[in-house]
Order: structure tokens, then sequence, then C-alpha cells
């Protein structure tokens, strides 16, 4: 089974051509990549005939001889499965699950098309849904998969696309793919680090390594206040300090428990009676009002917003925000959120935005402490990367508190090294910096 | 990407409505405008009413043939159709809801003209007619002048396609000035249904057998004599309605099929020589070998 892909083009509505020009031949799984606002997404839509009304499309799609440009989902459902792209924006955990489950275990369909599957999947669940992806590829599905936990992912496709520039795509076999845009993740950057001595799927080894723990200790800022357990509904107290970034993660993966437990924390923070609110941006209005709006209520000076999205991605201030790309709307979100006054309440800053970004956020939390800061993510890389302390919260008591080190034992899901054996988070503990240079 | 044809996604405009919307407009003017055309063999009222239950299902056929058309061109989207039932059913609540129907204020043309100027004149044409029948069969009194009625409303919303290539604010500043004009010539063709069929002996009264010329100008004269403060007052309502809520309708209408205007028209884009391409090509491979040698270089 092969989707021949040939001179596709697309361009949408205020953004213009996002596609152009650009030919591939998919079978077995292919994980397609890039960076923000390059056209993934809108590549897969494509394929599943889910483009958003206004856009237009050139060029030809064949899936084993048969065109399928320009047909609606409804009119695919047989051949191509894209219900897991359905938009339902007040989808939980549970119901992301049960979609990818269903498109999963659509056995008639030919093409499976998969649009950040992991993101809304609790960690551990996520070996399973990889196992899953790998059998139908056996029984001879076409996967086209885009994700940006490409760690995740990687060890799961065949053939990788790098989305570079609007009419350059890059196709190459999983060995062989040297990120051209975007970060290597770190068990490939490792294994490139050790002349390929370790695979990116994992091999044993790496437990012997010790960590130089290059980074100089950070001290905590002052302490802000304590949150009491009548707050926290939590066995005992918490010290919130300034300028720390908190993580939050239930050992069960409950997501609502952590939810809440960050939104007591930041109202504790903040000094406020209500809990938090998580920023929740109005889809229609245009990115330059409502960054204008955000800055003069919170008395920021012009382009404090901007400062934060432009290392992320490019946005149009005329554009409206549902015009952007799932990645372009994280970025900005993120910008508001940062640039906030105050404490800060941050719920999955990194869905959707592509391994570059998700390292800059990282880096940005951690480096940059300003505030208290309360992070609630799935994206482990980041949590781990990001917080200076992790509190570990299971049937309302604290199962383990302190530096994402000493509490990487606890947590439901691992990073991609300590998973590989290593005790550590990021590539450059473990080899020496001119290597690391060198890699990025 | 030279030579390429763009495939259009989501819009309900295109070939296959308008050639649709033509044959009902030709058709629609033609029996509307009988008694100026030929008065001799003009339609009495009897001969209206036995003919009316036939009008009817020939433009109810219509109609539907315009929908399937709309949605044939909006890549058998049928979200893409979600704005237009949208405004059918607003009208009718306008209609059973707000209608004073005194001195000529009337709520319910704006939305049909702001279908035509945001969706297309086939969407103008769908809203006018379309609400006029639903809103008449739920709440009012179906009359053997209904089908001609409904026309005419289409035919008004059909105008407003007049404004549909243009930017947002210029569009929905002309739709003020054509409103009233819509008004006017609405009720023009709306005395025309009556009058046609009443031969008398005025001389602003129909008679059998002038020539359209004057059969008009009687029109013209009827139309001053009777209803001309009424049909302004309809288009300025129509008008006050627009200016008021027209343009955030406007553009929230146009957003909801993607059609908002936008300076990267890909069809302009196709203009790009193939030699330009070509060096380009070789551009991006110059860049790949470098950036892959030098990347290869780096590694330990």
């Amino acid at each position: 089974m092969t989707l021949t892909i040939d001179g596709l083009s697309v361009w949408l509505p205020t953004r213009g051509t996002v596609l152009a020009s650009v030919s591939a031949e998919l079978t077995g799984v292919t994980l397609v990549v890039g960076r923000n606002g390059r056209g993934a997404s809108t590549l897969l839509r494509a394929l599943a005939g889910r483009l958003m009304l206004g856009a237009r499309v050139t060029g030809r799609v064949d899936l084993d001889g048969h065109a399928v440009l320009g047909l609606t989902a409804q009119e695919l459902a047989g051949a191509v499965d894209s219900s897991q792209l359905a938009d339902d924006p007040g989808a939980s955990r549970q119901q992301a699950a049960e979609r990818l489950e269903r498109a999963l275990s659509n056995r008639e369909a030919r093409v499976l098309v998969l649009d950040q599957p992991l993101a809304d999947l609790a960690p551990e669940r996520r070996p399973a849904a990889l196992a899953a992806i790998r059998e139908r590829a056996a029984a001879g599905t076409v996967v086209v998969w885009a994700d940006h936990l490409v760690e995740e992912a990687l060890p799961a496709c065949d053939q990788v696309l790098e989305i570079l520039a609007p009419d350059r795509i890059e196709q190459v076999q999983r060995a062989s793919w040297v990120p051209r845009t975007l970060p290597a993740p770190p068990g490939l950057a490792l294994a490139r680090a050790m002349n390929g001595e370790v695979s990116a799927d994992g091999s044993p080894g790496l437990a012997g390594l010790i960590p130089h723990l290059r980074d100089q200790r950070r001290v905590a800022g002052d302490r802000l206040t304590t949150a009491a357990p009548e707050v926290t509904r939590l066995d005992r107290p918490l010290d919130l300090s300034d300028g720390v970034c908190l993580g939050i993660v239930s050992a069960e993966g409950d997501r609502e428990a952590e939810v809440d437990l960050a939104r007591r924390l930041v109202a504790v923070a903040r000094g406020e009676a209500f809990l938090a609110e998580p920023l929740a941006v109005p889809r229609a209005a245009r990115v330059g009002a409502l960054v204008r709006g955000w800055e003069r209520r919170h008395r920021l000076a012009p382009g404090s917003v901007a400062a934060h999205v432009d290392p992320l991605a490019r946005l149009d201030a005329d554009r409206a925000v549902d015009r952007h790309s799932p990645g372009e709307r994280a970025a900005l979100t993120w910008g508001l959120a940062l640039s906030r006054p105050g404490a800060r309440l941050l719920i999955e800053p990194t869905r959707g935005m592509d391994p570059a970004a998700r390292r800059h956020v990282a880096r940005t939390l951690h480096d940059e402490p300003r505030a208290f800061t309360c992070l609630v993510s799935s994206d482990v890389e980041v949590l781990t990367r990001a917080c200076h302390r992790i509190v570990v919260i299971g049937d309302g008591a604290i199962v383990a508190d302190g530096a994402p080190l000493t509490v990487l034992d606890r947590l439901p899901h691992q990073p991609e090294l300590a998973r590989l054996g290593a005790r550590a988070i990021r590539v450059r503990d473990l080899v020496p910096t001119t290597t690391e240079v060198a890699l990025r | 990407m030279s030579g390429r044809t763009w495939r259009r996604i989501g819009v309900p405009y295109g070939r296959r409505s308008l050639l649709v919307l033509a044959v009902l407009v030709v058709t629609g003017l033609v029996w509307i405008g009988w008694p100026i055309r030929d008065s001799l063999t003009a339609q009495s009222r009897a001969q209206a009413q036995e003919a009316a239950p036939w009008l009817m299902t020939a433009l109810v056929c219509g109609l539907f043939a315009l929908a399937v058309a709309m949605w044939l061109d909006a890549g058998r989207r049928l979200d893409a159709l979600a704005g237009v039932a949208g405004l059918i059913l607003a009208n009718t609540v306008v209609r059973a809801v707000l209608n004073p129907a005194a001195g000529g204020v009337e709520f319910v043309h704006a939305l049909p003209l702001l279908a035509g100027a945001a969706l297309g004149a086939p969407a103008g044409f769908l809203v006018g007619a379309a609400s006029a029948l639903s809103s008449t069969i739920a709440f009012g009194e179906p009359a053997s002048t209904l089908p001609t009625q409904a026309l005419i409303w289409g035919l008004s919303g059909m105008l407003g396609g007049l404004l549909w290539r243009m930017r947002p604010r210029a569009a929905w500043l002309a739709s003020l000035p054509l409103a009233v004009g819509a008004g006017l010539a609405s009720g023009v063709l709306l005395n025309l249904m009556g009058w046609g069929q009443e031969p008398g002996t005025t001389l602003t009264s129909f008679y059998p057998g002038l020539p359209p010329v004057e059969v008009a100008d009687r029109l013209w004269a009827y139309t001053r004599e009777t209803s001309l403060i009424y049909d302004l007052t309809r288009g300025a309502t129509t008008a006050v309605v627009l200016g008021l809520l027209g343009h955030p309708l406007l553009v929230a209408l146009r957003r909801s099929i993607g059609a908002e205007t936008t300076p990267s028209d890909p069809l302009e884009r196709d203009t790009v020589e193939p030699a330009a391409i070509a060096r380009r090509e070789d551009r991006a491979q110059l860049e790949r070998l470098w950036n892959h040698d030098d990347r290869q270089g780096a590694q330990p």
C-alpha cells in the first residue's frame, strides 16, 4: 500500500501558501515533523479531506492509483481514517484516548492519519499506543503521523518526513535521519555523540555513565508563602518560593488532581481567594488586538508579549488567532501567560509546540526565573528540564518532593535518557562540552 | 506551480451555482415581467391562482437545485452551507418576531442582502427566497402570490452579490445605498405582481394591448402614486439595520467560509517563470549540499 503525493500545494485563507508543490511516497509509518507553522497539520488535513473552509489545493494524491485529493472526510471514510483529527476542543484526556483507540481499531482503513496523538494521551499509556500503531503498519496500513514529541514517536516510525520550507520537504529512513530544522531528540543526540554505541531505541550500558552535573546549584528565591493543607487538600504544607518553577505530577496519572492543585497553589502565591484560571485565548480575535489589550490590562510595556513569542513562532498581528497553526497558537498562549505579572499557571504550555520551541520553553522557565510558576505538563522532557522542583502527589498525599533528578524514580513516565538507563536528563550532562557544542 | 488549477474548498460559490442562479433569475424575471413584455396575453388573477401551485413546485425545485449546486461548488462540504442555513432560520425568526408591518418598516430584507454580500449572489438568493417561503408557511397565510413574492425576496438578496468582491468595509458602506435601491426595485416588482392582473381604465392602471414602454411608464406612475414612500421607507429601514449590524456580521459570515480578503492570492503567484523556478531549485540544491556537508563535517 502506497500513498503518493505529487506536487501538492495548499493555500489557506489569510495564511497564504503553506505547502508549495511537495511530493512524497508514503508507506509504513511516516512521522511528519517540522517547526511550528510549517504545515505538518495542514499536510495531514489535506490528505484526510479536512482542510478548513476557504482553503485551496492543487496537485495529486493517489492511494493505490485512485485520486483522493479534494474528497471530503466522509467520502474518504472507507479508505482513510482521520477520526482522530476531528475538532473537539473540549475533549478530556479520556475522550482523546478513546478517540485514538477507535481510530487504531478501524481495521478497514488503508490509511491512518494521526495528528499529535501522544500529546493528549497520559504518558504511561503512550507505549501501548506506539505498539498499536506498529501493529497497524504490520497489517499493511499506511500511517501518516505528525508529532512534536519526536523522542517518543521516533522509535515507532519507519521514515521521517521533515518539512523544511513550504516547497522543501525531506523524506528519509528513520536510521539515517539527521534533523535539519529541529534539535535532535536526546536519545539520538547521545547515540551520535557516542559514535553510535547507543541506538535510539535504547540499549543497556548507559547506567554506567556518570553524569557531569555542571549546573551551578541554584539558590531558591525568597519564600513567598506556605500553602496550608486546608487549601491544598494534601497531607502537609507546601512552601512556595519566588522564582521557582514547580512541577506537579500525579503518580496515578490523574490530570484533574494535577490541575486542581496547580490552580490552588497559584491562587495562594497570588494571595487570591479564588482558584487561578488557566488561560483561554479567544479564537476569533486578531492577534495584534489581543496582545495590545493584554499589555494594557496588565500594564506591560509594548512588545512584552512579542518578546516571548518571537523566539518560538512568527505570528501575524492582523490575522485571527484560529488562522494560525496549533503550534503558533501555543506560542501565543505561552507569550501571554509568561508576560503576566505575578505567579504563573502553565497547563500543558508546550502542547502543539515543535521540539525547538519546547526546549526554548524549558530553558526559559529554568534559567530565567522571575516569578513563582506552577507547571502541569505531560511533556516529561520539558517538565524535568524546566522545573527546579517537582511535587509528586498520589491519594491526597505528597509522594515525593524535590529536584527533578531526585524524584525521577517516582515519575509515572520518565524522560528519554532515564528510560535508556542514564541517570541524567540532558545529553550535555553525559558528554564532553565540545561534542555537545558540535551537536547543539 | 505554473499552469495548475486551484481547487477551492468550502466556498459555496462557483460556476455551477451561478449557472443555476442564472436559470432561476431569467425564468423568474420572464414570469414576473410578463405584463410588460406582452400585455395582451398577461394572466388574469384567476389564471395566476391556478398556476400558483405549479409555480411553487418549480421554485422549490429550483431552490433545491441551487442548494445542491452550492454544495458541489463548496467541494461537497456540508459545513460550508451552515451559514446559509443559519441565515434562513434567523430571517424566519426575524419575520415572526420583528414585524411591525407599519408604513413599510420591515427588517426582513437586511439578512438576504448581507448573505449576498458575504457569501455570494447564490447564497443571497437562496436566503431571500427560502426565508420568504419558510416564514410564510410557518407564521403566515400562504397565498397564490407567495412564489412571486419569494422570487422577489430572492432577487433583492441576490443584489448583495454585487458587493461580493469588495473588501468588508467598502462592501458594508456600498450596501447602504444598495439597500435603498433594492427596496425601491422590489417595490416596483411587487406592484407588478398584482397590478398586472387587474386591468383598469385610469391613466395609471394596467391596460392589455399597450406596448412595453407604455406599460412600464404606467407601472412607474402607479408606484409613485401608491407605494413609493413605503418602498423607500422599507429600503431605508434595511439600510439602517445594515448600518448598525452589517459590518460585524459581514466579517463574521465571510470568516465562516474562509472568504476573507487576503493579499496573498495564489492565483497571482501562478505567473512565476519556469526559468526562475529552475534557478531556485539549483540554489536549493547548492544550499542542501553545503549544509549537509557542513553538518557531516561537524560530527565527531
